[in-house]
């Protein structure tokens, strides 16, 4: 038998033989470095206007250089606001995962690991945020909270919490009653070591295939709250948002609302197929 | 004042088909420096003793006793921070299956490590350099390069070498094997008792090897101790089991050792024990052993025959193998 591979490498070995997560990869990378370096990329800043360039398509159906991907109705040039929303975009996305995991996987292991009466008041109150459909949900409590881009992340991320629960419940369940757990208790570790060091390290992979996904989903519903009118307030460039202010110009303008839908889409694209690689690669039954 | 007594050991668990006693009055002692054998088949409640000795048990289950004492600490009211101080510091376990008792998401530094950080042994290099002293003294060659291994990298008996040295990392006075080699292949199994009798000679600890394997027992303990449907069906001295068993069930489990009739007849079937252990749910009337027992009387069905003193001994049989005296 040849000796392991170390675990990293290991991984990598397998993920790169799914092509389409390989695709997702570079097309978050992509849409990272453009987020990052955003002011160096733009030609304009994001609310720049220019009176005299209102509604100017893009430079392949008829635009100026001046503007690549045309202008809106106020005449700020949508490339650079495209460029500056994948910076909203990928922070939401960023955000609602750092929020609902760190949350949701808390309250997760606590569930899996008290069990009983505990454990079934959690599930219960998850499967009543589950019976609710998300985007309603997520429309209340920002009703609730006030229509801002900070109170939007909180709904999408309360939204997204459930599923959290429910991965990490299952798995610490799975792992609980493994010899290797009965073992570290055995030597003396208390609750909180089992649950933390020994436990979770074991439940990650799931864990990181739903936080992949987790971005796609709530770049999407804040999208979708943006689109509403609840999340990002205008001038702010969120693509969701643009989206919503474009919509009376959707047949005389195409290129107002096409261009942030296709940026939206690609990116939920690339996360979708990120998450779909990791769920493959750490899969020990896909492996040959 | 004994390493461990227990004085009637009662475990129980309520299921959906009613309360189950998969371990019910166990009474037996253990001192220091002494090996004390467990043997029985599966099923006749060897690991829930040790889990319940040890504070293990699933929250389901009821344990009472009227005594369960390590070094004079009554371990069933101890609160849980002073059982844990106990567990992996004076009394360890080590476990079936080596190779899911590791962690597979950490390395054996950080497992070895670990232990000896939750009982606060020493600063890092302390720690790290006793980490090593243990896997040495557990027989792993090339200790500092197996440090860093995975458990998915290790043999089973590497495995088994592991848990032994986390659980003698900080000296334990009692240590519970819970079937050590029953994974691991036939020469690995002798080194591993090997290797635990050594330990167990240089640090002078109290042994309970619990084992379904009776030809195991019979080299290292001092003491033996027959377990049937969770009651003590017979224990004594380990020769005097061994070369003279009063209970019938001793008696059995010594007939289906191979090689155990080797000088009677060289070509004969592996004699085994007809039947099954008592389905806990619907326990015999009588003596738990009587449907599977070649001798059984219309007097062993009235009532469960209590553990009376026979040679040097004492069996739970009204008409123990070899006459009552």
């Amino acid at each position: 038998m040849s000796k392991p591979l170390p675990p990293l490498k290991e991984f990598w070995y397998f993920f790169r033989q799914n092509r389409g997560a390989v695709i997702g990869l570079w097309v978050i990378g992509l849409f990272l470095l453009i987020a990052i370096f955003a002011p160096f990329l733009a030609p304009y800043t994001e609310s720049q206007m220019f009176p005299d360039a209102l509604k100017l398509p893009p430079v392949w159906s008829g635009g100026t250089a001046d503007f690549i991907a045309g202008t809106d109705d106020v005449g700020r040039d949508l490339l650079s606001r495209l460029i500056y929303g994948a910076r909203i975009s990928l922070g939401i996305g960023f955000m609602v995962v750092l929020f609902s995991m760190s949350i949701g996987a808390s309250i997760g292991l606590i569930a899996g690991y008290a069990g009983g009466f505990i454990d079934g008041a959690i599930m219960r109150g998850v499967d009543i945020l589950m019976a609710l459909p998300s985007i309603l949900l997520a429309i209340v409590v920002v009703s609730i909270l006030g229509p801002n881009l900070f109170n939007a992340i909180v709904a999408v991320s309360i939204v997204a919490i459930p599923g959290f629960v429910r991965l990490v419940r299952a798995s610490v369940r799975s792992e609980k009653s493994k010899q290797y757990v009965i073992a570290s208790k055995s030597y003396g570790a208390s609750h909180f070591r089992v649950l933390v060091k020994n436990i979770l390290p074991n439940c990650m992979a799931p864990l990181i295939v739903q936080g992949a996904l987790g971005f796609s989903d709530g770049i999407l519903n804040a999208a979708a709250l943006g689109f509403l009118g609840l999340g990002a307030q205008p001038p702010t460039a969120e693509w969701g948002t643009m989206l919503a202010d474009a919509r009376p110009f959707i047949e005389s303008s195409p290129w107002l609302v096409t261009l942030p839908g296709l940026c939206i889409l690609i990116v939920v694209l690339g996360f979708n197929l990120l998450g779909d690689g990791l769920r493959d690669a750490f899969d020990p039954r896909l492996k040959k | 004042m004994s390493l461990l007594e227990v004085e009637n050991l009662t475990i129980e668990f309520e299921t959906l088909r009613g309360l189950i006693q998969p371990v019910t009055g166990i009474t037996f002692r253990l001192e220091e420096g002494e090996t004390l054998g467990v043997v029985g088949e599966s099923g006749c409640g060897k690991s829930l003793t040790s889990l319940a000795i040890m504070g293990l048990l699933p929250d389901t289950a009821r344990v009472t006793a009227d005594k369960l004492k390590f070094k004079g600490i009554d371990l069933l009211n101890a609160s849980d921070g002073a059982l844990r101080k106990l567990r992996g510091g004076h009394m360890a376990m080590i476990f079936q299956d080596p190779m899911t008792s590791l962690n597979p998401s950490f390395t054996v530094q950080f497992q070895l490590d670990e232990v000896l950080r939750v009982h606060g042994k020493g600063d890092k290099e302390a720690r790290h350099k006793r980490s090593l002293e243990l896997l040495s003294l557990v027989g792993i060659p090339d200790p500092i390069s197996r440090m860093n291994s995975y458990p998915h990298e290790l043999s089973g008996g590497m495995s088994q070498r592991v848990m032994i040295a986390i659980a003698m990392a900080c000296d334990p006075e009692l240590l519970i094997a819970d079937e050590p080699t029953t994974a691991l292949d036939v020469t690995i199994q002798a080194q591993i008792l090997a290797l635990l009798q050594e330990l167990q000679r240089k640090k002078n600890m109290g042994l309970m090897l619990i084992t379904h394997d009776i030809g195991v027992v019979a080299e290292m303990a001092d003491k033996i101790q027959v377990m049937y449907a969770g009651q003590i069906v017979e224990t004594g001295k380990s020769e005097s089991v061994i070369q003279d068993p009063t209970h019938p069930y001793t008696l059995g489990l010594l007939a289906s050792l191979p090689g155990a009739q080797a000088n009677v007849a060289h070509r004969s079937r592996l004699k085994s024990i007809p039947g099954l252990v008592p389905d806990l749910t619907s326990r015999p009337k009588g003596c738990q052993f009587g449907p599977r027992c070649e001798k059984v009387e219309p007097e062993c069905k009235l009532k469960v025959p209590a553990l009376i003193p026979v040679r040097d001994r004492e069996t739970r049989c009204i008409r123990p193998v070899g006459g009552a005296r």
